[in-house]
């Protein structure tokens, strides 16, 4: 998985984009979520960009996810603020009964 | 093999699995695991503690198990004991030392420049584990009763019955 934070200066704008190649490599079809946000300084979801895909066993999927930064988002980032933008992942199984989630906060010069 | 024998050896087992293995386990991490679950906000020594206690709980009961009779109040007590604490048991392990979690733990690290949040949903297991243990707990109510019926029947004194020795006992008197 990985995620980039791209800049253009000239329009004061930016984006992060996620690329993922996703594979099951267990016993049982799983259901995988994928996002990520942008959070204000609160720490609050302001923006996003979630998809989520069924994998079979043995089943792989790519996986691109592109949002949006804005000039106050890119001046936080550039501050070296934390918490400024979230990947999350979740893994459920058996009819979506049982699961695992992982959330990555990050803020200026984090990678994932 | 005798039934004391046998909760002998339930209770070497039990005391193995459920305390001795774990702080084994525990004492053998590295300090560099151990520094990691520290930050993500798992006490291992209470853990490890808790799961120990229970261990020893479990082992006593299978004991008192092992030397009462089936119709005792005692027995059905121990019984019930030993079922709840192995739903503790269950709860402890699932939601990382946090008993009321009910299967839903989060565990967050610092990371360089942010930190990670992980949630893990095992409510299913927790629920399993609820339903599994209410019918052992139905079992042991039952087997209680049946045995308390057999050692009723058992007590109950048989009724004396006369056998007569020549048939010429039993003749009818004519007046």
């Amino acid at each position: 998985m990985a995620v980039q934070v791209t800049f253009n200066e000239a329009a004061g704008d930016g984006m992060i984009s996620l690329d993922a190649e996703l594979r099951n490599e267990g016993l049982l079809g799983v259901n995988l979520a994928l996002g990520i946000y942008t959070l204000n300084g609160s720490g609050e979801r302001i923006a996003r960009n979630s998809t989520s895909v069924y994998l079979e066993v043995g089943g792989q999927e790519p996986i691109s996810l592109s949002l949006q930064l804005t000039e106050g988002m890119i001046g936080r980032l550039l501050e070296g603020e934390e918490g400024c933008f979230e990947v999350v992942m979740g893994v459920r199984t058996l009819r979506d009964l049982v699961g695992v989630s992982n959330s990555m906060t990050f803020g200026g010069g984090g990678s994932a | 093999m005798s039934r004391r024998l046998q909760s002998v050896i339930s209770t070497a087992l039990t005391l193995i699995l459920f305390t001795v293995l774990p702080i084994c386990a525990a004492n053998q991490l590295p300090s560099g695991l151990e520094l990691l679950l520290s930050q993500a906000g798992i006490d291992l020594t209470n853990l490890t503690n808790q799961m120990a206690m229970i261990g020893v709980f479990i082992a006593v009961v299978t004991l008192v198990k092992g030397f009462v009779e089936e119709a005792s109040p005692l027995y059905l007590l121990a019984s019930i004991a030993s079922s709840v604490v192995t739903l503790a048991f269950t709860l402890v392990t699932l939601g990382v030392g946090d008993l009321t979690s009910m299967g839903i733990s989060t565990i967050t690290i610092d990371v360089e420049g942010g930190f990670n949040t992980m949630i893990l949903d095992f409510r299913l297991f927790i629920q399993l584990a609820v339903l599994s243990v209410a019918l052992q707990i139905a079992h042991s109510v039952l087997q209680f009763m049946e045995a308390r019926q057999k050692s009723k029947i058992e007590r109950t004194p048989i009724p004396q019955i006369e056998i007569f020795d020549t048939p010429s006992q039993y003749e009818p008197v004519i007046a």
